[in-house]
């Protein structure tokens, strides 16, 4: 038996994994997609950056340095790396099999696998900017970065094609519980694609204003998120857990001022669904400033037992049950608000009625049901309060939330309530506050980054050093598509001042 | 008519030369002498006796018919010493008709002043070995590779061969800066009490007939076995050693916990006030603490107080028999060790029997069986592991006592939880150093047996042919536990299992060819093929958490996660090698084998690599001077191959749970359908000399290696679908010298003093990478970047540095501390030392031996991502300069003089700290001389044990590693690195300190 080479190709055949794929494998590709997307690098993506530059929370971890705005390269590394390396493989196979002409030629799965593509993609350039796109999946040593403004152009066509192409499918299922956010609901899914286009459209609403307007009518048009049942949530299990629920066991965040500063001023009951009362506290809460130095930090009110730490529905314990934000009805309304003040047509509303709808839907969707509570902050006339704490920190705004007959103070409250709303998405958080300016997040209390001081805004994220090394010619030919130096200083195409 | 005739074979002191061959002449009958010298033969009228034995010259002794009994005074071969030397496949040959450079190794002193791992008794002696060794207490594995790295990714290490059959030396966790935890090698399975001697060759001409794998070299063992001798010889070998922690490490003790100046209970750092004794509030959520106080004072002996004495004893026994027909070796060792961590722990069973038989006149057997079982208790976390307990012994403030720090845990009232006591509750990289050593705990046991069977048949006087089954099988199991409220890594607790289960089968079938042709002219030759195959299953369980607070099963699992892996290859290959000798003293070999590999896609299964040599006894050849007793030059080109690891020319998809069905996901590895086999081809050229009666030898080797085609892993943009491809490129040579001398300056009747010595450089560079890839990253941790880059040495280091002005100088800030480079771009320097020697030193008066081995390993660099942590804590007597504001020597972006102040907490926070340290500022040159060994050992005198059944009784006192003749890096020793691949050497990172160790060994032979 040893005499020959026959068996050869037997014995170096891996046992433990699979080597063809049939139709089956497509919705298994699809769940790893969907998942991967979000947990991959969630701590070095997210938490590390726009959950503090969108200030949803603060650091305490006291040799972490991104809340003092400093770039950390091998974070941001792990976290492009975590998104191209191991979710995106999937989302190809899944594109690459059932797109037109493909080995299992399947629009419907194709249209939903499309959307969800440009759900990954966007946080990803709204870091970086320009980044591999189009090119994704070519198998070379070089892949060519996309300007942010193609890629946007893209995002835009592909939900139009993609909800286009679901209205035959409606009211069938596709992916059935592959898909961990709709359970396959094609009709669902075409709400989903629709709020996108919404939000796409509204963040290229100042370099292309007739752009914006008209993909953002056509959106609403053809139906976007309006009840919580609607809601996106990401389902976990044992075996894919919550990744946020994951990192708070690692004690690197806690409550921000901003969101102290806010959450109180309106007495807002979502304070208790937010985040938890101080230790050995039934109801005081405590935020802190973003940009403490190690020292700062080491002071006893900072402490993670004297600050506030998220709630109990995203601590570590429930990391297998409570499911992970993908998209509330809440936020659509606000952007039809803001469209509304545009004077776009948003479905005939004023921005008031979406404004106060959105709270409603948000307020809702945290079991706040009461009619009276909700009407009660809605015209509520307090406004954020300044806090006594070491940096003797002011009062964030001085907006109240009753929707003012100012238009200049409008967009303000419309902000601010998205922002109070979307969490805990910091994406959308920096994003919007890096567009709009609101809510006015504080200044951070020190910078070690001298592109970005403590006044200034974080406006991206530099390009990886992974990319540099891997993929250098490409990186190199990025900084000319940004516009700007590759510098956390620098505004991508949307940011116009 | 047969009489007996009776003698003694005395070798050149006249003491009884055992194992001398008797033979008379024209006839087979022959026999040996006992331990003795005595010996007793039928002989039939009279005759001829041949007398040989190995390292004397051959003597004939005319017997009359009268003669009943012979003494024969046999001298030493001064023209050769140790003439016979193990080859490859474990053929022996006779040295001078090498034209490769082989050492012999004196491995006297190996099982008296014992390592835990026997490659670390190499350590100095061997010329162009360098070893480094894992950090990660008892029974460690070490990485060692003979005339520089030649693979740019892939395995370095020599192979190793026990008695003609190579063992697995694989690390399947060698660790890495980034933290680990070390899985031991394969030599750290060797006893070193059954070792008879190692032959190391360092060359491709050596190894080329063990092929694909010996392509760095290989280290011979051979094992004892029995003799043909009186009754049963026994030995008693025990060795009971001591070994201390060295505070290499300056501590401050002015400042205590607190950061700017300020005391906080909850501060990870030692910037806090001046310890004057003031009373300051007890740290940590224990409510035992509330409200209490302490006095805030310094703790000078923290560190050295935390590490306990270390022991190890050794005993081991062995008995030896024999007559003509059956010989047999046995010994048990039995090795009981605890680490300077006391709770980290070896108990180690060595068995080895060796049967060996000449069965009839032909056929004759040989076959050995080892089995080693071994359990290392609590093996230490290498490198950055938040569970490697080196960090927070280092990181402890200088204010809290290491009794303080010992109530390491509490119950916490409300829940009942047993949680754990720290300064900084839930911190996200510190813990409680006590509650890391109690409360994170490691089991590791290996079982192994290894050994070999061969039968040799003589079918003709010149021809033998031998079928040998070499098999090696290890299983190594390792439970892991983890206690809940283990900060970060397992906030809910956690526990993991493994079980790793390798075997490799040998099958060699060669035919050996003696002959002479002519007077003059002789061939030796051998020609065969051999059938390896490989195995390995990996099975590991991962609990992912607890549910049941700190009940350590498979069933109390937050996730439960399986991986098992399973690979297997198998190679074929057939070889041919012949010397043709021409009187003893001209020598021409050549080598050709062919190998066809699993690993490999099927048009290139099959590669073939040849080797060619020549050698000429300078010395037999032309008249020399007197002073000159042996001189032969040689000279080899060969070429090997190497296959690759199994599973790389197929495109794989994994299975995992997640979802309501599970994730199936391509893996992020591109296919590489037709890759090939990599080559090196090598060249060496050498001298070997030897003066005055042997009292002065050297061996001189120049050697040149170009290792091509090189398969390895290259990060390709994610983007592209896939992370890494694999690509069959590069170049790296590897050129060098080697020295090895010996001399005797004394030679008295009752002193002796021997002086062995050797030297090595290696020049290592890379030649070329890859089309269009001039860079590529190995490895990167929070500090540095490890590079191959054309043009420089593998092994270079990069990391963060200053920003210099065109002059060089230090550009400073406006805040008064230095600019530095944004990524990882300033090379450091290689890690690879470019020269590596020792000197060993014996001398024997009388029944005293004294014995000192002095080794040096000299230029590289080493960088501590240690010293990066602490510093920036500011524990160390470094930081105390400037607490009060300094100015940093640099200039200003104008080039005018920096002026502006800053603080040393401010400067080591900012060039310190775990996540961008700045590499340049702890990096050292990695040179380092040391006492590497010391023995003095007696033997009591013949006239004391001659009555006693004793035949030998030496007690001797051992010392390893007992101080730093010079050091140059800051704090540590260089060579224990946070790991023993590639990748890690001269990376420090949280390591052990480094021990001295001492003791006494007790030899009985009877």
């Amino acid at each position: 038996t040893y005499s020959c080479t026959d068996n050869f190709e037997e014995i170096n055949t891996n046992k433990t994994k699979l080597t063809t794929l049939d139709a089956s494998a497509i919705g298994n590709a699809f769940a790893a997609a969907q998942y991967r997307s979000i947990q991959a690098s969630w701590q070095t993506f997210q938490s590390l950056f726009a959950d503090l530059q969108g200030q949803y929370f603060a650091n305490i971890a006291q040799n972490f340095s991104s809340d003092r705005n400093v770039m950390v390269g091998n974070w941001l590394n792990g976290a492009w790396s975590g998104f191209y390396g191991t979710a995106i493989p999937p989302l190809l196979g899944v594109l690459d099999a059932t797109k037109p002409g493909g080995s299992n030629e399947n629009a419907a799965m194709y249209a939903i696998a499309s959307i969800w593509k440009v759900y990954m993609y966007l946080p990803r350039t709204d870091y970086w900017g320009p980044i591999p796109y189009s090119q994704v999946g070519n198998g070379e040593s070089s892949v060519e970065y996309d300007t942010q403004e193609a890629i946007y152009k893209d995002f835009v066509k592909t939900l139009a094609t993609s909800t286009a192409a679901l209205q035959a499918f409606k009211g069938t299922n596709v992916f059935g519980s592959n898909d961990q956010i709709y359970a396959g609901n094609v009709d669902k899914w075409i709400l989903f694609g629709n709020t996108l286009r919404l939000r796409v459209a509204m963040r290229m609403s100042k370099v292309e204003p007739a752009l914006a307007k008209t993909e953002a009518e056509a959106a609403v048009a053809g139906g976007v998120l309006s009840t919580n049942a609607d809601d996106a949530f990401l389902k976990v299990t044992a075996n894919s857990f919550n990744p946020m629920n994951q990192a708070t066991a690692w004690n690197e965040f806690r409550m921000s001022a901003a969101m102290e500063s806010v959450l109180k001023g309106y007495v807002d009951p979502r304070i208790g669904k937010y985040y938890a009362p101080v230790a050995g506290t039934t109801n005081s809460y405590k935020g802190l400033r973003n940009g403490y130095t190690q020292g700062e930090l080491g002071a006893p009110e900072n402490n993670a037992n004297a600050t506030s730490n998220v709630a109990d529905q995203f601590l570590p314990a429930v990391q297998a049950t409570n499911p992970f934000t993908i998209m509330y009805a809440s936020e659509a309304y606000f952007l039809r608000a803001e469209g509304a003040l545009k004077g776009w047509n948003m479905g005939g509303g004023t921005a008031k009625d979406y404004y106060e709808k959105g709270i409603e839907t948000a307020f809702k969707q945290w079991g706040i049901t009461d009619a009276a509570v909700i009407t009660a902050y809605t015209n509520g006339t307090t406004t954020p309060i300044a806090l006594n704490d070491m940096a003797k920190t002011p009062a964030l705004s001085d907006i109240p939330v009753k929707f003012s007959a100012d238009p200049a103070k409008q967009l303000e409250q419309i902000i601010t309530q998205k922002w109070l709303a979307n969490y805990p998405n910091g994406h959308e958080a920096w994003a919007e506050y890096r567009r709009t300016g609101y809510p006015k997040l504080y200044a951070r209390i020190n910078s070690d980054n001298p592109d970005s001081p403590k006044s200034a805004v974080v406006r991206r994220t530099p390009f990886v050093i992974g990319e540099f090394q891997a993929n250098a010619a490409a990186a190199n030919a990025a900084i000319g598509k940004l516009g700007g130096e590759d510098k956390s200083s620098t505004r991508l195409w949307w940011d116009k001042p | 008519q047969d009489r007996q005739v009776t003698g003694k074979v005395n070798d050149e002191n006249g003491a009884g030369l055992p194992g001398a061959n008797i033979l008379i002449k024209g006839t087979t009958r022959g026999t040996n002498t006992d331990a003795e010298g005595n010996f007793s033969l039928n002989m039939n009228g009279a005759g001829v006796l041949i007398i040989s034995s190995v390292g004397y010259n051959s003597k004939e002794i005319a017997v009359s018919e009268s003669m009943t009994n012979v003494t024969v005074s046999m001298d030493a071969d001064v023209r050769n010493l140790g003439e016979v030397v193990v080859t490859a496949l474990g053929i022996t040959k006779e040295q001078k008709t090498l034209s490769y450079a082989t050492q012999v190794i004196n491995t006297d002193n190996f099982s008296k002043a014992r390592e835990l791992n026997v490659a670390n008794s190499l350590s100095g002696r061997v010329a162009g070995l360098d070893i480094v060794r894992s950090s990660s207490g008892v029974g460690g594995s070490s990485r060692v590779v003979l005339r520089g790295d030649r693979s740019i990714t892939g395995n370095n290490q020599a192979l190793i061969v026990v008695d003609g059959v190579p063992i697995d030396n694989s690390n399947f966790s060698p660790g890495n800066a980034n933290g680990g935890r070390d899985a031991s090698d394969g030599l750290s399975s060797i006893n070193p009490d059954d070792i008879e001697s190692i032959n190391v060759l360092r060359g491709a001409s050596a190894t080329a007939l063990y092929g694909s794998r010996a392509a760095n070299g290989a280290l011979l063992i051979t094992t004892k076995k029995g003799a043909v001798r009186k009754g049963i010889g026994v030995n008693i070998n025990s060795t009971f050693q001591m070994e201390k922690a060295m505070e290499l490490q300056n501590f401050q003790n002015v400042y205590g916990q607190g950061v700017e100046g300020k005391f906080f209970p909850n501060s990870e750092f030692s910037w806090g006030p001046k310890m004057d004794g003031q009373q300051v509030a007890a740290w940590g959520p224990d409510p035992a603490n509330k409200g209490k106080t302490y006095a805030y004072s310094p703790n000078p002996n923290s560190y050295k107080d935390f590490y306990s004495t270390g022991t190890s004893l050794a005993n081991s026994v062995s008995l030896n028999a024999g007559n003509e027909k059956v010989q047999t070796y046995f010994s048990y060792t039995n090795t009981h060790a605890k680490g300077i961590v006391s709770n980290n722990k070896l108990d180690r069973h060595n068995f080895n029997l060796r049967l060996s038989s000449q069965v009839t006149s032909k056929l004759s057997f040989d076959g050995k069986i080892t089995y080693l079982n071994e359990n290392i208790e609590n093996r230490q976390q290498t490198g950055e592991a938040f569970a490697n307990l080196q960090r927070h012994i280092l990181r402890l403030p200088r204010s809290i006592s290491l009794d303080q720090a010992k109530s390491f845990e509490y119950v916490d009232p409300s829940s009942g939880k047993q949680l754990q006591n720290y300064w900084n509750p839930g911190s996200n990289g510190g813990q409680n150093p006590y509650w890391i050593k109690n409360r994170v705990l490691a089991d590791d046991t290996r079982d192994r047996i290894y050994g070999f069977t061969s039968l040799s048949y003589k079918f003709l006087p010149w021809l033998t042919v031998m079928g040998r089954a070499g098999y090696d099988k290890y299983i190594d199991k390792f439970e892991g536990k983890w206690y809940t409220n283990t900060y970060t890594i397992a906030d809910f607790g956690d526990y993991q299992t493994n079980w790793r289960d390798n075997s490799e089968l040998n099958l060699d079938l060669f035919a050996l060819i003696s002959k002479p042709i002519g007077e003059d002219f002789k061939i030796d030759a051998t020609v065969g093929g051999n059938v390896l195959k490989r195995d390995y299953l990996n099975h590991q369980t991962l609990n992912n958490g607890l549910n049941r607070d700190n009940l350590f099963v498979t069933t109390n699992a937050r996730n439960s996660v399986t991986n098992r892996t399973v690979t297997q290859t198998r190679k074929q290959g057939v070889f041919a090698q012949a010397d043709f000798i021409w009187k003893d003293a001209l020598t021409v070999s050549a080598s050709a084998r062919n190998d066809w590999s699993s690993t490999l896609p099927k048009a290139n299964q099959s590669y073939f690599f040849p080797s060619v040599g020549a050698s000429a006894v300078l010395s037999s050849l032309f008249n020399m001077p007197q002073a000159i007793s042996f001189m032969k030059i040689r000279g080899s080109v060969a070429q090997t191959g190497n296959d690759a690891s199994p599973y790389l020319l197929m495109q794989t998809y994994s299975y995992i749970a997640g979802g309501a069905n599970g994730y199936i996901i391509r893996d992020d590895t591109k296919p590489f359908p037709d890759l090939k086999p990599e080559l090196t081809n090598a060249q060496e050229v050498g001298l070997e000399a030897k003066f005055l009666q042997n009292r002065i030898g050297f061996d001189l080797t120049l050697y040149n290696s170009n290792s091509k085609n090189q398969l390895f892993r290259v990060a390709i943009p994610p983007a592209s679908g896939w992370s890494f491809q694999y690509i069959n490129a590069g170049n790296v040579n590897n050129k060098g010298i080697e020295l090895t001398m010996n001399l005797v300056p004394v030679k008295a009747a009752d002193f002796v003093w021997n002086l062995d010595f050797n030297y090595a450089r290696n020049i290592n560079k890379v030649i070329t990478l890859a089309p269009n890839l001039q860079t590529l990253t190995l490895s990167s941790d929070f500090m540095n970047f490890m590079r191959a880059e054309e043009g420089r040495a593998l092994g270079q280091i990069y990391s963060r540095g200053y920003q210099r002005d065109a002059q060089g100088r230090i550009l400073i800030g406006t805040n008064g501390i230095p600019l530095v480079t944004s990524g990882t771009t300033v090379p450091l320097g290689t890690s690879r030392p470019s020269w590596t020697g020792g000197v060993t030193n014996r001398f024997s008066y009388k029944g005293i031996n004294l014995s000192f081995l002095v080794s040096g390993r000299i230029g590289g660099v080493v960088t501590s991502f240690t010293n990066a942590v602490i510093y920036a804590d500011g524990v160390t007597e470094e930081t105390l300069a400037g607490r009060d504001g300094m100015v940093i020597e640099g200039v200003q972006a104008d080039g005018s003089p920096n002026t502006v102040k800053t603080t040393a907490e401010a400067y080591w926070k900012f060039v310190g700290g775990r996540n961008t340290p700045i590499g340049e500022a702890f990096t050292y040159s990695a040179s380092n001389i040391r006492l590497r060994e010391l023995t003095l050992g007696y033997s009591l005198p013949q006239s004391l044990i001659g009555k006693s059944p004793f035949q030998n009784v030496s007690l001797s006192l051992v010392g390893r590693n007992l101080f730093f003749i010079m050091n140059k890096a800051k704090g540590f020793d260089p060579e224990l690195v946070a790991g023993s691949a590639n990748t890690t050497v001269g990376l420090e990172s949280f390591s052990m300190p480094s021990t001295r160790s001492l003791g006494l060994n007790l030899n009985l032979t009877f």
